[in-house]
């Protein structure tokens, strides 16, 4: 594909005509600057979100973001609905790492306060959050057990001491989606997740140590509870092997279902069932149960995060408690209300590498958050600014409620361990005042700044584009890695 | 798949193990084979390194041995569909299988 194939709506956003290819079922719109869209023209993405399109039953558009990247059959950064119950789920529209998400914690605690104990801190996270290739997680839990964690999400995070009501109520659908099926997750995946609850994994999860160096809407800045100047901290994970396995399941699965259900698609990654067949009534019940746990190991990495500034700042009288901001999930598929061309409908909107955002008013909100919309958290790549954003009115209408996740690879791995060495990076990032704690210098290097998009740049277009509004910027002070 | 994942074996004592898989097509059956071997080295952290496969249409039976894993620098999650076609060559069969790291 190349750009000449697009046509441009606003400097901001482009759409691919349902014309321009003829299995197309509707068109995509793309938010992104011509400079972005350079960029990306290289990698698969625009050809997956085309070939999106061709999902049965879909509404609207399908939807990609500036972060856009390649993925396995539905680009990261995609949005696709399809009409509730007579469309389709597809698993690999909704990613592996199902509910891969974000969890951003604050603090009032200033960093000249506690700059002198950051190395302290950055070492207590390393050592209190498992992370890296394999690692087990912070509990061990019975088969038993981790059937009730994946039914019931966070609220088993708060029976156990490891939540609070008040964590429930800033997470994404209060930490736990109903209708989740532990017998719809296979044995396998059950074996996998049981022994990584509490842990980060490797690869491009993180927790990060920031300073909200920027307020740009202090009532709403306010109403997240965000204080210039002062410590916050992102967590960035998901399902673990739970959700790997569940999505590899269930692709496998659906490879016979779209023989049964006679559903043609140009990439099996994208194979889909019909909303209302056993098939997809088993997936979603999966899905929600991986969505669950990996609400459940945000949380639980939140209560070591907890600790680990307890025992760092608790004897110096600082105020280091650290309340729950929001926890949003970027990879997940959810039965929603929408505005699709003027009437309302109900919607399975399927977003892969991207944040829901309501907007204002949006039912789906806590009280606190319906006269701002709802945090929406895009963490940066390594070293570089992550954005505090809110949810829009016109996120609703232009883009299913939904915005970017990150900054976006533009680099693959392999292509990032060649150009840059981690031993570097990590001397380089720590010249400039942020502590590195990674479990593997090569980790590190696919990790580097270099591998992605500006995520200055992708936050620009999402707030030109009337999806998103600016918050706060954070600033990188500490980054523990797997 | 064990270079990728940068697995080091144990030359000693040898693990082994048998397979029985089906599958609706041949795409099908090389990743539920390959998600076999990603479940041993993430479970029970065991890599294998010799194979006696048989293979027919829609089905994979045969036996691996291997090893205990001394290391693992780049853990495989998932084998995927990605763009998956196994092509008939004069050697045999070939294709590129993308793997989620």
């Amino acid at each position: 594909m190349q750009i000449s194939d697009l046509v441009p709506i606003s400097d901001f956003q482009w759409e691919i005509p349902r014309s321009f290819r003829s299995d197309m079922r509707a068109s995509v719109r793309l938010f992104a600057t011509r400079p972005i869209l350079e960029r990306v023209v290289d990698d698969k993405s625009l050809d997956q979100a085309v070939n999106a399109t061709t999902l049965p039953g879909l509404v609207g558009s399908v939807i990609v973001m500036p972060d856009m990247h390649q993925g396995y059959g539905f680009p990261i950064g995609g949005v696709a609905a399809t009409e509730y119950p007579h469309g389709v789920i597809s698993p690999g529209a909704i990613g592996y790492d199902i509910n891969c998400g974000v969890r951003l914690l604050a603090s009032s605690l200033e960093l000249g306060e506690a700059q002198h104990l950051l190395g302290s801190l950055a070492n207590r996270l390393q050592s209190y959050c498992p992370s890296g290739v394999g690692a087990a997680g912070g509990l061990s839990i019975s088969a038993a057990e981790l059937e009730r964690l994946i039914r019931d999400g966070a609220a088993w995070a708060l029976r156990h001491g490891y939540a609070t009501e008040a964590d429930l109520e800033a997470t994404e659908d209060g930490g736990s989606f109903d209708s989740a099926l532990p017998e719809a997750v296979s044995e396998r995946a059950k074996a996998r997740g049981r022994w990584q609850v509490g842990s980060l994994g490797a690869g491009n999860h993180f927790i990060e140590v920031d300073v909200i160096d920027q307020i740009l809407d202090e009532p709403t800045a306010g109403v997240f509870g965000l204080v210039a100047g002062s410590l916050a901290v992102q967590i960035h994970c998901g399902s673990r092997g739970l959700g790997h396995q569940i999505c590899t399941d269930y692709v496998q699965q659906f490879q016979t279902a779209v023989r049964k259900y006679q559903i043609l698609l140009p990439d099996r990654e994208l194979v889909c069932a019909p909303l209302e067949s056993p098939e997809a009534k088993s997936y979603m019940g999966a899905m929600r149960a991986a969505g669950n746990f990996a609400f459940v190991n945000r949380q639980v990495l939140a209560h070591l995060v907890r600790r680990a500034f307890e025992d760092t700042y608790g004897y110096t009288g600082a105020h280091w408690h650290l309340h729950q901001v929001y926890d949003v999930a970027h990879n997940m598929g959810k039965i929603e209300q929408h505005d699709i061309q003027g009437r309302s409908a109900t919607v399975c909107v399927h977003r892969k590498g991207a944040t829901r955002a309501f907007g204002p008013g949006s039912a789906a909100l806590p009280a606190r958050f319906k006269s701002t919309g709802q945090p929406v958290l895009v963490p940066g790549s390594m070293g570089t600014s992550s954005w505090v954003l809110a949810g829009t009115d016109a996120s609703m209408l232009r883009s299913l409620g939904s915005a970017c996740h990150g900054a976006g690879r533009v680099w693959s791995r392999a292509r990032a361990k060649k150009a840059v060495r981690g031993d570097a990076l990590r001397r380089e990032l720590e010249e400039r005042g942020i502590l590195i704690r990674a479990g593997s210098l090569a980790g590190l290097a696919e990790e580097a700044p270099a591998a992605y998009k500006d995520v200055d740049e992708v936050v620009e277009t999402v707030v030109a584009a009337g999806i998103a509004t600016k918050v706060a910027r954070l600033h990188p002070v500490a980054v523990i890695k797997g | 798949m064990n270079a990728l994942a940068g697995a080091r074996l144990a030359r000693r004592p040898r693990a082994s193990r048998q397979f029985l898989l089906n599958a609706p097509d041949e795409e099908s059956l090389l990743v539920a084979f390959l998600t076999e071997l990603i479940d041993a080295q993430e479970r029970a952290q065991t890599g294998y390194d010799e194979f006696d496969l048989q293979v027919s249409a829609l089905s994979l039976t045969g036996s691996a041995e291997g090893g205990r894993l001394i290391s693992l620098s780049k853990p495989i999650k998932a084998a995927t569909f990605h763009n998956l076609h196994i092509r008939a060559t004069v050697q045999g069969v070939e294709t590129v299988i993308v793997f989620d790291a």
